[in-house]
């Protein structure tokens, strides 16, 4: 009990930028009895703190990986508390994000092969899964989510253009493709130019 | 002490395995050197890619610019690092500079993509095994000291063992951490529960996914809700249930295959990548010893001459 609500408080403190969507909010009552609780469990866990040094003491590491391990894992385990993330420490919130919206249609940037038969949706994703690549040869499944998180750049169009030419295709379109979330039925393209897309700002170091 | 500590303090004496501890190092070698060949950084370097402003790092920014300048000398340096620790060549030496080169590369990835992958996994195990007598066996330092004369193996079996252990809390605190990070803050853990999040997700991934590339359709209609829910609940289960590696060996046995499962489910939906990392890390949660036997029967010869431990 006193753990879940310590875990509660720690991991609201500091506001993570996934948790865009739904971030809960707590009366000053629940804030003041949540803070007594912690109090508690604060004082529980300084009691114990000696217990546990000497248990960590006598654990049978040599010193040296003890110290830096132990150190390591220290912080990992403070970045999961508080569900803050700070590389190399990461309290591993991906997709931990309430979401409240399921709706019945998506509308997302996409790129699109122009055939003659029609438009083939192409996917990054697919590219970097060996068992369904249709053009890429080699892309890994990290490669894929690079070319995917920046399909608006110059080079990668330039990259995928060139790809697609040696298939004999057409240079890739920017399109917003409408799809049904029930089955993925294409419901539609609609132009785009790489400017109004989502995706961040590139070039340049860091 | 906890039962679960004291345990997991108990089984740090228990004996290790030479084999075992260089089975784990030869599969972080060879998944480093996979890593860092990926042509993701490359293509990251290309276009260039910067930071993502929500992403934060310990390397501080004139570092990372150091190393954004010189990325394709931290890449060629990881990638030779790690051939030379999958061999066991100069293997103290080759491990902290694949360490090193694995952190940095790793880091450029992060901040220009935001994702959490190999190095969540990986970068303690490395750290674990610049530590570890991991060229002991299977190894061309072994194989070198053996032909000076020179007997690599430690005194104490135990100087196998707590590496493995260490990297098994490591396993349990970032899959623990996966179902925390779901479950709290409980009001955030309690929207998530009712599987919104996970349909959510499915349905932003659905034209990316393997279902919709093999079916060019979905399994079921992605607007009921009760299965995302019934997903959403298991997944924090199996993620949590990881922390029973701390207590209970034989855990294993029901807690990678769980997880395996969970990860092959939200490949179909369109995530890739980590059942690939949770079999890599899965060689750590072997048992020492039928490494050891399993060796023994397959090079009765070497076993015949390794002294008795």
């Amino acid at each position: 009990m006193l753990g879940a609500n310590a875990l509660d408080v720690t991991t609201s403190l500091i506001p993570y930028w996934i948790d865009t969507e739904y971030q809960p909010q707590r009366s000053q009552l629940e804030w003041a009895v949540q803070l007594a609780m912690l109090g508690v469990a604060v004082l529980g866990l300084a009691r114990a703190t000696p217990a546990l040094l000497r248990f960590l003491a006598a654990l049978p590491i040599p010193r040296a990986p003890l110290l830096v391990c132990g150190a390591f894992v220290a912080v990992e385990l403070a970045h999961i508390a508080l569900r803050y993330e700070r590389y190399p420490f990461s309290p591993v919130a991906m997709f931990s994000e309430a979401r409240l919206e399921a709706p019945d249609e998506k509308e997302l940037p996409a790129l699109i092969i122009p055939r003659p038969e029609g438009a083939e949706l192409f996917s990054f994703q697919r590219e970097g899964d060996p068992s369904f690549a249709r053009y890429f040869a080699g892309l890994d499944y990290k490669g894929s989510a690079a070319l995917r998180m920046y399909r608006d750049a110059p080079r990668v169009h330039a990259i995928l253009a060139a790809e697609l030419a040696s298939h004999g295709l057409p240079a890739p379109a920017h399109v917003y493709v409408r799809y049904r979330t029930s089955d993925g039925k294409v419901l539609g393209f609609s132009p785009r130019t790489p400017a109004e897309s989502e995706q961040r700002q590139y070039g340049g170091a860091p | 002490m906890s039962a679960t500590a004291s345990h997991w303090r108990a089984r740090l004496e228990w004996p290790g395995s030479a084999e075992h501890l260089a089975l784990v190092r030869i599969a972080l070698g060879c998944f480093s050197m996979t890593s860092l060949a990926s042509p993701a950084i490359p293509y990251l370097l290309e276009i260039p890619a910067g930071d993502f402003p929500t992403t934060l790092s310990f390397i501080p920014p004139t570092a990372e610019l150091f190393f954004f300048r010189n990325m394709w000398t931290v890449l060629h340096a990881g990638m030779l690092a790690s051939a030379l620790v999958t061999l066991g060549l100069l293997t103290r030496v080759a491990l902290p500079v694949l360490l090193a080169a694995y952190v940095i590369s790793q880091n450029y990835y992060y901040r220009a993509l935001t994702a959490h992958d190999d190095w969540l996994y990986f970068i303690f195990p490395l750290l674990v095994l610049c530590f570890a007598r991991s060229n002991d066996a299977l190894s061309v330092d072994a194989w070198l000291a053996g032909r000076r004369g020179k007997d690599r193996a430690a005194p104490n079996a135990r100087e196998y063992r707590w590496p493995i252990e260490l990297m098994t809390l490591w396993i349990a605190v970032l899959y623990g951490a996966a179902g925390i990070a779901k479950l709290f803050p409980l009001r955030k853990g309690l929207v998530w529960l009712n599987g919104s999040s996970a349909q959510n997700m499915t349905m932003h991934y659905l034209l990316d996914s393997p279902v919709y590339f093999a079916l060019n359709t979905t399994l079921f209609d992605y607007t009921v809700r009760w299965p995302f829910t019934v997903l959403s609940a298991g997944a924090a289960a199996i993620e949590l249930s990881a922390v029973a590696l701390l207590f209970w060996r034989k855990a294993v046995w029901l807690v990678v295959p769980l997880l395996l499962s969970m990860h092959l489910g939200i490949y179909a939906f369109g995530i890739s990548g980590f059942s690939t990392l949770l079999l890599v890390s899965s060689v750590t949660l072997l048992d020492p010893g039928a490494v050891e036997r399993a060796f023994a029967r397959l090079l009765p010869s070497r076993a015949a001459a390794a002294p008795s431990r």
